[in-house]
């Protein structure tokens, strides 16, 4: 459903229910995560089957956009004087969960890397937990593409969680 | 924790939640929070809340849990009332 927002200018979104909208955030993050642990592991794979995890990326960066198309988007990334001062303490709160999520997959990447270089026998470019495959240009690149989406869609997917369902309009 | 009288207030006075809501130029859903004590409101709201009702602000607002009122309305007459 789309909806206009009564602001200082008129604003188009879209008007998920939290749990449609829950429902799209882990499908969009869960399908970008998965693509890349999937590519990182099919990256000589000349089959279909490359090609039909790339309907992953898709699905994770189209329902990234479709999330911050919602009411969340405002919530998340909206200017002090356009949302009040709940909503301004909730998004804060909703950017540091954010903001430790970004951390941790820097901490785990580093942690990846320091395990692959250490591995029994690593190629130029290293073994990942015995698996044939290597850290390359693409992979790095792919990396930062999940990351970029996970970390932009995670606010308002965060809010969407929060959000109790309840209108409040009585 | 704050706890108000904000939902009595506003009952008494036929507001919905929307309406006070833009009296105070906050979100409806904001007033959802403060009614049930999941939200404490800054000073500057809840001068804000104190104005649209009329009256002081701990009169709405309270450190201590609000009596009930079926027990204010039930309680004995003072003996000092003439």
């Amino acid at each position: 459903m789309l909806r206009t927002q009564k602001t200082a200018s008129t604003r188009y979104e879209l008007a998920l229910s939290p749990k449609i909208a829950r429902l799209l955030s882990v499908a969009s993050i869960g399908s970008l995560w998965g693509w890349f642990i999937l590519k990182f592991y099919l990256q000589d794979d000349a089959s279909g089957l490359a090609g039909a995890v790339g309907m992953l990326a898709l699905l994770g960066v189209g329902g990234s956009m479709i999330l911050l198309a919602t009411q969340y988007l405002n919530q998340a990334y909206g200017k002090d004087h356009e949302i009040d001062e709940r909503e301004r303490a909730v998004r804060d709160r909703a950017h540091r969960v954010a903001l430790n999520y970004v951390l941790w997959v820097f901490v785990l990447t580093y942690v990846v890397l320091e395990v692959a270089s250490r591995a029994p026998a690593p190629t130029a470019t290293g073994l990942v937990l015995g698996f044939p495959a290597t850290i390359s240009k693409g992979v790095v690149e792919n990396f930062l593409v999940v990351l970029f989406f996970t970390t932009f869609a995670l606010p308002p997917a965060i809010l969407a969680w929060w959000d109790r369902g309840d209108a409040d309009t009585e | 924790m704050v706890h108000n009288r904000i939902a009595l207030f506003r009952t008494e006075r036929g507001l919905t939640r929307k309406a006070l809501a833009e009296l105070v130029d906050v979100n409806p859903q904001t007033i959802g929070f403060l009614e049930r004590g999941d939200y404490g409101p800054s000073v500057e709201l809840a001068l804000k809340l104190a104005r649209v009702f009329g009256v002081p602000v701990d009169a709405l607002f309270s450190l201590e849990p609000f009596p009930a009122l079926a027990d204010q309305l039930g309680a004995p007459p003072s003996s000092e009332s003439p």
